[in-house]
């Protein structure tokens, strides 16, 4: 806080907002700090539990483990097959991702530049999907799969990840087009480029921005996502990774739950993400924050 | 003629942008809610060829007979008052304090943060793990400071098990809502406040007075969007108490799927998807008559 000029130079006034100013800062800190610790502990716990060996958990309370067991962490991969898991989540993410940026960064230059028949209704119709998320409307997202014949496939899971995610890729990218100077495009139209071409050389390498936040908030969201896949593939082949530790328990032959085992396996899912996030810190904030919008 | 054609194509040339985006989003979300509301007018097993119309049956029994829909629908209003109650309030006292000019600031914020960036699998696993009876973490703390007399089966009690997985979603939650408050905090123009210190108003009366309404745009959409979160809430309950014991956890997007998925009723499913979805579109109004003609922020 800024001190203005006459507080400054009162000084007894100033030591006496001096010292409450201190008082406040310990009780500032103390609340932070506590609330930090109960957001931070199960953290802890979930790290403290994966260090311990199989079974010591239910004997050893307390966060420090008597013996480091790294072999949980091996074990875990191998059970579960992290690799695999890790495959099928990076495709589907990835497959998910690059299509929503392509599809609703060429409807949001439609519906920002260009003018055709319906074009406010049909963008109203694309917002009414900010509000739907895929819990609502499972068992039409099954029926629809059922239908395609897409079940046991990526497409079963890509392409309602696609529909869902494109509402609010277009909200985003419409207004940042709409932000952009119209007169960027008008040197290029009197060379006769196509509209396509606009879109493509011009105005889309202006949006990277917008488009790293959507490819945040909509990566993040489809990466964690347990429902679509528990729902749209059996085959084991196909499994992703929060999935896969659903599934963990009834695998490899543990027969009882492993706590040890499953917080490693744990460790290892959330490990990957929580560093990008960490190296990413901005444009995540930035991501989520522009997700407040949708539901 | 033709001539007139070329025109009219030429002149709606933007459709064909739209187009592709328009198809898959017709065919995925459009087009099955709309065979959602037809079958849900039926009998039917999800599979079979046969199906039995019975008109707004499933609706009547819904609301007549159906307990743990009734259960459902005051959790689902349990989780929506509690979640945007206590997160609007913490959230944005959480995000004043960290709008401070104070040491160890990002630390705070990623510590509160990093429950966003996790699955909820991962989530539900672990707070599966401190709510264990008797040798979890939550029941084990308690006994040692001699709180016996609080502890609970905490997911199978059937007055405990809902409030127990909401703190869960509290935990979740808390620091997104945070992250969003301190966006809008920093957009408030600190001379406010010094202009506030000079006519006397100090803490709490500056925050009331001056950040809580200049922050309010970005309050109503965090209602909304915590409103759907609840009304739509699934992950959680499937997670750590399958809607039990008896019913007592269920929550409306948890009994669809067990509908659905457990018990092939998907006519019956259907209707309760019509009625969530009728929910969510009466929020759905409220956010659009919020966002017209407002341009998003990033």
């Amino acid at each position: 806080m800024r001190l203005s000029l006459p507080k400054m130079l009162n000084a007894p006034l100033l030591e006496r907002g001096a010292k409450k100013f201190r008082k406040n800062a310990v009780l500032l800190h103390g609340v932070l700090l506590s609330v930090s610790l109960i957001m931070v502990f199960p953290w802890l716990i979930a790290i403290s539990t994966g260090l311990k060996a199989p079974g010591e958990s239910s004997i050893n309370r307390s966060l420090i483990p008597w013996e480091i067991a790294l072999s949980n962490f091996s074990d875990a991969w191998r059970i579960a097959n992290v690799p695999l898991l890790a495959f099928n989540s990076f495709i589907v993410t990835a497959a998910s991702v690059v299509m929503i940026l392509f599809l609703a960064s060429l409807a949001a230059y439609g519906f920002a530049r260009l003018t055709f028949v319906l074009k406010e209704s049909l963008y109203l119709l694309f917002l009414a999907g900010l509000m739907l998320q895929a819990a609502a409307i499972m068992v039409p997202l099954y029926q629809v799969n059922v239908a395609f014949g897409f079940l046991d496939t990526y497409f079963a899971l890509i392409g309602p990840y696609i529909a869902l995610g494109l509402p609010f890729a277009i909200l985003i990218l419409r207004g940042f087009f709409e932000g952009l100077p119209a007169e960027l495009e008008d040197a290029a139209l009197i060379d006769g480029a196509s509209r396509f071409t606009i879109y493509w050389r011009i105005m889309l390498p202006l949006t990277r921005p917008a488009l790293a936040t959507v490819a945040i908030f909509t990566g993040l969201g489809t990466w964690n996502d347990f429902l679509l896949p528990m729902l749209m593939t059996n085959r084991p082949h196909l499994r992703t990774m929060p999935l896969g530790l659903i599934l963990f328990e009834l695998e490899g032959g543990i027969g009882f739950v492993q706590h040890e085992y499953r917080f490693a396996l744990i460790i290892m899912m959330t490990l990957p993400v929580i560093i990008v996030f960490l190296l990413l810190q901005r444009q995540f904030m930035s991501g989520l924050t522009a997700g407040a919008i949708k539901g | 003629m033709r001539w007139r054609v070329a025109r009219g194509l030429r002149a709606n040339s933007g459709l064909l942008f739209v187009l592709p985006g328009l198809l898959i989003y017709l065919g995925f979300i459009a087009w099955p809610i709309i065979a959602t509301f037809y079958n849900s007018f039926f009998i039917w097993d999800g599979f079979s060829p046969d199906r039995e119309f019975i008109g707004l049956d499933h609706y009547v029994r819904l609301f007549t007979k159906d307990r743990a829909f009734r259960l459902s629908i005051r959790n689902n209003i349990y989780w929506a008052v509690i979640t945007v109650v206590v997160l609007s309030i913490f959230g944005f006292l959480f995000a004043y304090l960290l709008n401070q000019r104070i040491r160890l600031r990002n630390a705070y914020r990623a510590a509160l943060f990093l429950p966003v960036t996790a699955s909820l699998v991962v989530i539900g696993f672990t707070w599966e793990f401190i709510y264990q009876p008797e040798v979890g973490l939550l029941s084990h703390t308690l006994r040692r400071y001699g709180f016996d007399h609080l502890v609970r089966v905490w997911l199978a009690d059937p007055d405990v098990t809902i409030f127990a997985i909401i703190v869960v979603s509290l935990w979740a939650s808390l620091g997104f809502w945070v992250v969003v408050f301190l966006a809008a905090l920093q957009a408030v123009p600190p001379d406010l406040y010094d202009c506030a210190a000079v006519d006397g108003a100090t803490g709490f009366r500056q925050m009331w007075h001056i950040a809580v309404p200049l922050t309010m745009g970005t309050t109503r959409a965090l209602w909304i969007l915590g409103l759907i979160r609840a009304i739509n809430a699934f992950a959680l309950v499937f997670l750590l108490s399958r809607g039990g014991p008896y019913h007592a956890s269920e929550v409306i997007a948890y009994q669809i799927y067990e509908q659905a998925f457990r018990t092939n009723h998907t006519g019956y499913a259907s209707a309760l998807s019509v009625v969530l979805l009728l929910i969510s579109a009466v929020v759905t109004i409220f956010q659009l008559l919020l966002l017209r003609g407002r341009r998003i922020q990033l």
